[in-house]
């Protein structure tokens, strides 16, 4: 929501001391042991970590609590925050009126200084509680101000750009109203711009995200995010850990790590869905892969004491170590693929240079030259079959049937996609090392 | 907070990732094995001409044609092996291609034997050519030379072709070397009727089809060979004509 939240200290000798160190590491690495072995270190790591969760599904699943029937259901705020939307928040906000919820719904949206002409759309929507506030101050300063003045126990927060399933505030409250540890519940976020091919393949990482990756973790108490298109709050919750921290870049999942710490429980409820629009070019994804990635990283150095902490259950074990490591792993991918990268144009262009002293350079043995031979890639195939896994599972949770139509984006998401986000990984570490500044 | 599914899930991968090596093994067991098959045929070939000629004796000219055609036939086939047995050596993981990479180079070099001994005793006009590699390191003019000879090969029809890489230990390959006084890679020696020569750095198809004297070579451009220079062919050891 549109500003740059805060500048940092720059450390330009901290981020050349770790590219000097990581590098360095990497090229005796691959000296040392060779290309392969050094690569199947961290992919047997990522390999390990896909297991564990293919284990708990396995095993847990089936012991998936639906939600419950609930013979009375409380008042609910839906608190829908609203910066430069008007060609979208209508579609949200008809949402939230069409649910089947049986209780009173208050829709709260609180404008965050729009320029585009959203507030005067927004005065003319009847039956919502609008907020203007007068200059744009960030997404969680409108969702805290919106809490403060919200008039029930129970608040949804929703992004302008989502929409909700009409089942999906009752199927949440119903997790929610039984337990009164729970502080918060979360639900499938799937993707509505899914046409093009980035948006299908980042709809595959959602349905695995908040499918299968999402039930696992739920079923090991270890729910790590709330997210922001949709998120049921108790608000009492939210107000005794001091609402959304407006200093981070990633408020939902720092949000879930304090509620957590608090003693909360975070659960879920997949037959809720959120449909989010998610960002059609590279460009846009990185920069919203980096700040989810540097947001992480952020986290984990804010709530460290929760890092390897068995209070914190299967959260603090598991999923905060392995998070991190699976990151790393990636970040070794993306070194190895960089060093073959550069060879490979070293080589490409030694060779051309020798074909041209020799005058023999033909398009034939350009070809020749350009694409020579592979190495084998078993370990990198048993790595691709669980997820295959995972990805058919997250689709029948999401109750979507895979078709042949899918395929190349499953191909795509595989073998591309996985290696984009690698990079964006790197990308994220050292732009959090170096200190640049946080944007939205 | 229960550790059974982190020792399910490390049984899981460990048996995974051993599936994965059986596998990989297997299929690199049978890419040696075939090229192991091919090379002791062709050992069993150059064996074969050896007691042939031993069996003739020295004077005995009516084994000519069978050595003739037997070193075609080996040449061919030795040289379409170097190319598998160094894309394996190069993408295998598992499996150590030392010994028969030394195998192989003791083969060719027997073979380069009895292709001079035909020379010599049935006064055979063939072509040959050496071409010395790097083969521990990466040479990517290695590879560009190696591309040249095979137009070379395509377009002389009586030509035979022994590489060998320049920095593996056999002792073999260092007297071939120390003969044609071959110090850099790569490096192509042209040893025929007219020439004896080492083209160092990597040289044209062209030129080195203007010193060969093919059955049927495809056009040559006219022009003399290339004058030396820091990045062109350099020749050494030169005689025109031979005596």
């Amino acid at each position: 929501m549109g500003k740059n939240i805060q500048t940092t200290t720059k450390r330009p000798f901290l981020f050349l001391a770790f590219l000097l160190i990581t590098a360095g590491f990497t090229y005796w690495s691959f000296n040392t042991f060779g290309y392969y072995w050094t690569v199947l270190v961290p992919n047997v790591l990522l390999l390990y970590i896909t297991t564990v969760l293919l284990v708990v599904y396995v095993e847990s699943s089936h012991k998936y609590d639906k939600p419950p029937q609930i013979d009375e259901f409380a008042p609910v705020t839906v608190i829908i925050p609203s910066y430069n939307c008007k060609d979208l928040i209508g579609q949200t906000i008809d949402s939230v009126k069409a649910s089947d919820y049986p209780s009173d719904i208050e829709i709260l949206v609180v404008d965050d200084g729009s320029t585009d002409g959203t507030r005067d759309m927004l005065k003319g929507i009847k039956g919502i509680r609008l907020v203007l506030k007068e200059s744009n101050e960030g997404k969680a300063e409108a969702l805290n101000a919106a809490i403060k003045i919200a008039a029930h126990d129970y608040v949804f927060c929703v992004d302008s750009d989502s929409y909700i399933s009409k089942n999906a505030l009752r199927d949440m409250m119903a997790k929610m109203l039984p337990d009164q540890t729970v502080g918060a519940v979360t639900c499938f976020v799937k993707v509505s711009n899914n046409k093009s091919l980035l948006g299908k393949v980042q709809e595959i990482e959602y349905f695995v995200g908040f499918g299968f990756s999402a039930i696992t973790n739920y079923m090991l108490d270890a729910v790590f995010v709330t997210p922001g298109p949709m998120t049921l709050f108790r608000r009492s919750a939210l107000l005794e850990v001091g609402l959304f921290d407006v200093t981070n870049i990633t408020e939902d999942l720092e949000m879930a790590w304090r509620l957590r710490k608090a003693g909360y429980k975070i659960t879920y409820a997949y037959e809720a869905v959120v449909y989010t629009i998610v960002p059609e070019t590279f460009r846009a994804l990185l920069r919203q892969r980096t700040r989810w990635y540097r947001g992480k990283l952020n986290n984990i150095s804010k709530h460290r004491d929760m890092f390897l902490n068995p209070k914190y259950g299967y959260f603090g074990m598991f999923i905060m170590p392995f998070s991190l490591a699976s990151e790393l792993a990636a970040m070794g991918t993306i070194y190895f693929i960089a060093y073959m990268v550069a060879y490979t144009i070293y080589w490409n262009v030694q060779l051309v240079l020798a074909y041209i002293r020799s005058d023999s350079l033909t398009l034939a043995n350009l070809i020749t030259g350009l694409f020579g031979s592979s190495a084998g890639i078993f370990m990198f195939l048993i790595v691709v079959i669980p997820w295959i896994y995972a990805i058919w599972v997250s689709h029948k949770l999401g109750k979507k049937q895979l078709s042949i139509t899918d395929i190349p984006a499953m191909v795509f998401f595989l073998f591309i996609y996985s290696v984009f986000l690698s990079g964006a990984y790197v990308y994220s570490l050292f732009k959090e090392i170096y200190g640049s500044d946080y944007l939205w | 907070m229960n550790t059974d599914i982190f020792l399910k899930a490390a049984l899981i991968t460990g048996v995974l990732v051993l599936i994965s090596i059986v596998v990989g093994n297997y299929i690199e067991n049978a890419a040696y094995s075939k090229l192991n098959s091919d090379l002791l045929k062709i050992s069993e070939d150059n064996e074969a001409v050896l007691i042939m000629q031993s069996f003739a004796g020295d004077n005995d000219t009516q084994v000519c044609g069978m050595i003739e055609s037997q070193t075609d036939s080996m040449n061919g086939k030795i040289y379409n092996l170097r190319s598998e047995l160094e894309a394996q050596k190069s993408t295998s993981i598992l499996t150590n291609y030392d010994l028969i990479r030394r195998e192989y180079f003791l083969a060719n070099a027997r073979l380069l034997s009895l292709t001079k001994l035909y020379a010599r005793q049935c006064g055979g006009k063939d072509n040959v050519l050496l071409f010395f590699y790097t083969s521990e390191k990466e040479c990517p003019e290695c590879f560009a030379q190696g591309r040249i000879i095979d137009d070379v090969r395509a377009r002389c029809g009586n030509l035979k072709v022994f590489s060998f890489p320049e920095d593996v230990d056999m002792s073999v390959i260092k007297s071939f070397m120390a003969y044609y006084k071959v110090s850099s890679s790569p490096s192509v020696v042209v040893d025929n009727s007219k020439f004896d020569v080492v083209l160092e750095n990597v040289t044209g198809a062209d030129d080195i089809l203007r010193m060969l004297d093919c059955r049927n070579v495809s056009a040559v451009s006219n022009g003399s060979i290339s004058a030396n220079g820091t990045n062109e062919s350099v020749i050494i050891n030169a005689t025109v004509p031979k005596p």
